[in-house]
């Protein structure tokens, strides 16, 4: 299927005329409405340009994806052996798992005033909003993954001998680990999208920076617009980066089990 | 959640109390322990909630929130459903389209703030808007995803029986799809839940985000932040356990079975 679609012209042809029609009808739009305040495709494009040229493109955007690394790796680091430790052990789950019901649909967002006050304005406080959002759905897919691991498979690692420690290790992270994936891949598109809230609020540097103070600074749609664009393909990337490591044939076992 | 199948023995909900106990009391001592004089205790917290009650302002920002949340949501279902199925039955449209649908989901629909606020102004609709591409574009991808895995044996045959296109939609495509759509109804709802909250605290002058943001502002009340943070994870609870209610329904899980 994949195959046969690159071969084809339309696959390609299609959406550029889509890409080109959106884009005329963009810039037409904008002249016939004379609006001073939202930019045409070329102002973005030149917004873009500035923010180059001034040297701040790249430091907000490895801002953005610095506070989303720390954040998400910590909520990886403490959701990962939470989560196993809730699948394996039932009564551990009994006891934890109302909590996490409990703290889980809070909105990260809603944490900010308090991040603020524990952590002070700055990363710190940034970063603890994205480990909350990533870690609350890391444990909630690797509690999950590990207790729906079937029991055959279980025993049978059990069978060939393997201590308790490494039947968990060795058969049910495995079995679970598509189910966990997916979980990983969740938070972290919600990371991304968190990362841009806290930064609107909470930071002076960022991608979320950029898109309200363009705004606030003087009405600069044309940087707003800029931003946007930076937050998809970069958000866009990460979720590709994500699949690429579900299909990774290493972590592909488990699917059979489907 | 996690295998309600050993039933509900007094062990386990002693054991679960414990857990919501403990929380409690981390709090209070991580309170005492710590330097913060802001942030409040959990007695403070439930007077906040008995208070914001008796003023009447929890329900009006309860079902301010619940207004934007629902419309929002159900436009976007609304239009995502038959979006869906079509870029996932006509290869062209899916084509023209869907690279785009795929670049702009990843944009936090929180980045369209200033958008909104530009073309529709400071107010509901902005906040509507922000939940619609919130919760639009998500679901949009996994009805078309769900669409294309459908096994074309299922389709042949129902064309076998004769069933005109409309008719093969509704009784061959719509329940085989379910099951994977009904998870992409569940996430993108926590999502637009997620989302009112930002939009309320930047766009508008009423529900829970607003509560939070504006109890801070205006003198510190901690306390109303943080009962306004537990109103937002009971709603959102409830909104979550609904919607699960919604897929166990006898109608829903014929295709569940299936996979």
């Amino acid at each position: 299927m994949r195959a046969a679609r690159r071969l084809d012209p339309e696959a390609f042809l299609l959406p550029a005329a889509v890409a080109v029609a959106g884009i005329a009808l963009w810039h037409l739009a904008v002249a016939a409405s004379h609006s001073t305040t939202f930019p045409t495709p070329l102002a973005v494009a030149r917004a873009m340009g500035e923010l180059a040229r001034r040297g701040v493109l790249a430091p907000y955007v490895l801002d953005s994806l610095r506070r989303v690394g720390s954040g998400y790796l910590l909520g990886l680091a403490a959701g990962i052996p939470l989560g196993l430790a809730m699948g394996w052990f039932p009564a551990l789950a009994w006891a934890i798992n109302p909590v996490v019901q409990i703290l889980r649909p809070i909105s990260p967002l809603a944490w900010i005033p308090v991040a603020i006050v524990l952590w002070g304005v700055g990363d710190a406080a940034t970063i603890f909003l994205i480990f909350l959002a990533a870690l609350f759905p890391i444990v909630v897919a690797t509690a999950n993954g590990v207790a729906n691991v079937p029991p055959m498979v279980l025993q049978a690692g059990r069978n060939f001998g393997l201590k308790p420690a490494a039947v968990l290790v060795r058969v049910a992270l495995p079995a679970a680990l598509p189910q966990v994936l997916v979980g990983l891949r969740v938070a972290l598109g919600i990371s991304w999208l968190v990362v841009v809230a806290a930064e609107m609020i909470a930071v002076d540097s960022g991608l979320g920076y950029l898109v309200i103070d363009a705004r606030n600074a003087g009405k600069r749609y044309d940087l707003v617009v800029a931003a946007m664009i930076l937050i998809g393909v970069i958000g866009l990337a990460l979720d590709l980066l994500a699949r690429r490591v579900e299909r990774l044939p290493r972590v592909r076992w488990g699917f059979r089990g489907d | 959640m996690i295998r309600s199948a050993l039933g509900a023995g007094p062990a386990r909900i002693a054991l679960s109390l414990s857990g919501v106990a403990a929380l409690v009391a981390l709090w209070s001592l991580g309170l005492a322990a710590s330097p913060h004089t802001l942030l409040p205790g959990p007695w403070a917290v439930v007077k906040a909630i008995a208070g914001l009650a008796a003023s009447g302002l929890l329900v009006h920002h309860v079902v301010a929130s619940l207004f934007r949340v629902t419309w929002g949501y159900l436009a976007a279902v609304a239009v995502a459903l038959p979006a869906g199925l079509l870029l996932g039955t006509y290869r062209r449209p899916e084509l023209a389209f869907g690279p785009f649908l795929e670049l702009a989901r990843p944009i936090s629909p929180l980045a369209w703030i200033p958008l909104s606020i530009l073309w529709l102004g400071v107010g509901d609709l902005a906040a509507l808007a922000i939940i619609f591409f919130a919760s639009f574009l998500p679901l949009v991808l996994t009805v078309k995803n769900a669409v294309g895995r459908v096994p074309l044996v299922h389709l042949q045959a129902g064309r076998n029986f004769g069933l005109a296109p409309g008719e093969l939609a509704r009784r061959i495509l719509l329940p085989a799809i379910l099951p994977q759509v009904l998870v992409g109804l569940r996430l993108s709802l926590g999502v637009a839940w997620l989302v009112v909250v930002a939009a309320e605290m930047l766009a508008v002058n009423s529900g829970l985000g607003f509560l939070i943001i504006d109890a801070r502002n205006a003198g510190n009340r901690y306390d109303l932040v943080v009962a306004g943070m537990v109103l937002i994870g009971g709603v959102g609870l409830a909104l979550d356990t609904a919607i699960l209610r919604l897929g166990r329904l006898p109608a829903f899980a014929w295709g569940a079975s299936e996979r």
